[in-house]
């Protein structure tokens, strides 16, 4: 993760370095782009607009909580509290000087030493930020289905009922066949879930909650146990005796397909972190330009394709949603599908359409 | 919703999805090729052998692999 990240931002920010490093100005866009980008313990809306969040550890001393604040004196240095010091976004143990105390590993290296860390940071108040806001649009919508039972919707339900429909009619019914409404609560959850934080993440001063790449595991991780749990017979047939193929290539197809299994959400992972991470660094690129060359001439430019590129980051944020879903939605079709059904599409409008349902 | 028939709607879906099915199959030959040459080289460390046999074996059976498995996914459905 940090090796993709440094490169990202050796390959999107080399003629800012370079500009910069000419001038010998103060001003550093990797450094910018990187906490921009990053998780932290406080919340940083503006300039001199901080939300200090709580830090909760665990370790030697038992349960210590408090605010991140106490890590800041008032000059906003680093600080060491409680016998904890916090260096490079990461909280350790604090020996007498104040620095992180640090062992050495079997490895024979040495390494810092810290308590486990349940704080709730930047992402994570975005995280339950972005759930309170899932639950009070959706709350209100279902609310209002049972309210105006058979009359058309209004308000927040007529917008989002064509996408609801639209995730069931083109993403589910098509790619998962008959079987597709148990899907249907993750699919919804999962699209609604991503496409609200891609566009949080693009408020100012927003979390880049689906760019960091542990949400986006936890996210590829449940349409993994989802896909292997629902496989059926048909779905392990192609993977341990794939239809077609010779038996003495058995012991060369097995491992393939089976690592074609985990490949699959591996790349819905690193798909939405990359496209959403990518994003904020060329938009935060494009800021850098003003503070780097610091000329009327590149002002204008930089915030004329930064603002066209937030609009492409708008759609990117709605398209990636909808790739995760109908991949995930996929996975699941392949999953499920029996071989001796008519090809109908899922619609159920093949040849055996009495017997199924929409 | 009431389905309606789709006499020309499996082909107008064609667009960009075929794009997509496939799109995590860079990943499988990636980790397939990976995983060949780490326990290739894992081997030979093994056995000291001089001439990585086993990392090159592997690598060769992986690429023809990944390659077969390719066509087989993509000849899969028509």
């Amino acid at each position: 993760m940090k090796k993709i990240l440094v490169f990202l931002l050796t390959v999107l920010t080399f003629s800012a370095q370079a500009a910069e490093s000419a001038e010998g100005g103060e001003f550093n866009p990797g450094e910018m782009i990187s906490h921009h980008i990053g998780d932290d313990y406080t919340w940083h809306f503006a300039d001199g607009v901080v939300l200090p969040l709580p830090v909760i550890l665990y370790g030697e001393n038992g349960l210590d909580v408090f605010l991140a604040s106490k890590f800041y004196n008032e000059h906003h240095e680093l600080q060491p509290y409680n016998g904890y010091v916090m260096e490079h976004g990461h909280i350790y143990y604090a020996n007498e000087e104040g620095e992180p105390r640090t062992k050495v590993n079997e490895k024979g290296e040495t390494e810092h030493v810290g308590p486990m860390d349940f704080s709730i940071t930047k992402n994570v108040a975005s995280l339950f930020l972005s759930v309170l806001l899932l639950f009070l649009v959706f709350f209100s919508i279902a609310g209002a289905y049972s309210k105006n039972r058979g009359k058309a919707p209004r308000g927040l339900q007529s917008f989002f009922e064509p996408i609801i429909v639209f995730i069931r009619d083109d993403i589910a019914k098509t790619n998962i066949g008959p079987k597709y409404e148990r899907f249907m609560p993750y699919l919804l959850t999962v699209f609604f879930f991503i496409w609200f934080n891609n566009l949080l993440g693009l408020l100012p001063g927003g979390a880049n909650l689906t760019g960091n790449i542990a949400v986006t595991l936890v996210l590829a991780l449940l349409t993994l146990i989802l896909t292997v749990f629902n496989g059926n017979k048909s779905y392990w047939g192609h993977i341990f005796a794939t239809p077609g193929v010779p038996k003495w290539l058995a012991p060369i197809m097995i491992p393939v397909e089976v690592i074609g299994i985990f490949t699959k959400p591996f790349s819905l992972m690193v798909r939405l972190f990359a496209n959403i991470t990518a994003g904020h660094i060329i938009i935060l690129s494009l800021f850098s330009l003003i503070f780097i060359f610091q000329s009327i001439a590149i002002g204008p430019l930089s915030v004329a394709f930064a603002t066209f590129m937030n609009f492409l980051e708008l759609f990117v944020a709605l398209l990636q949603a909808y790739i995760f879903t109908l991949l995930s939605a996929m996975y699941f079709g392949g999953a499920v599908e029996e071989h001796d059904h008519h090809d109908d599409m899922g619609f159920g409008d093949g040849p055996h359409a009495a017997q199924a349902h929409h | 919703m009431e389905p309606t028939q789709h006499p020309s709607s499996p082909e107008e879906k064609q667009g960009v999805k075929p794009y997509l099915k496939y799109s995590g199959l860079a990943f499988q030959m990636i980790v397939v090729m990976s995983v060949a040459a780490i326990g290739g080289r894992k081997l030979d460390a093994y056995f000291h052998n001089n001439t990585p046999w086993w990392t090159l074996g592997l690598l060769v059976v992986a690429v023809f692999a990944t390659v077969y498995s390719v066509i087989v996914s993509l000849t899969r459905k028509k």
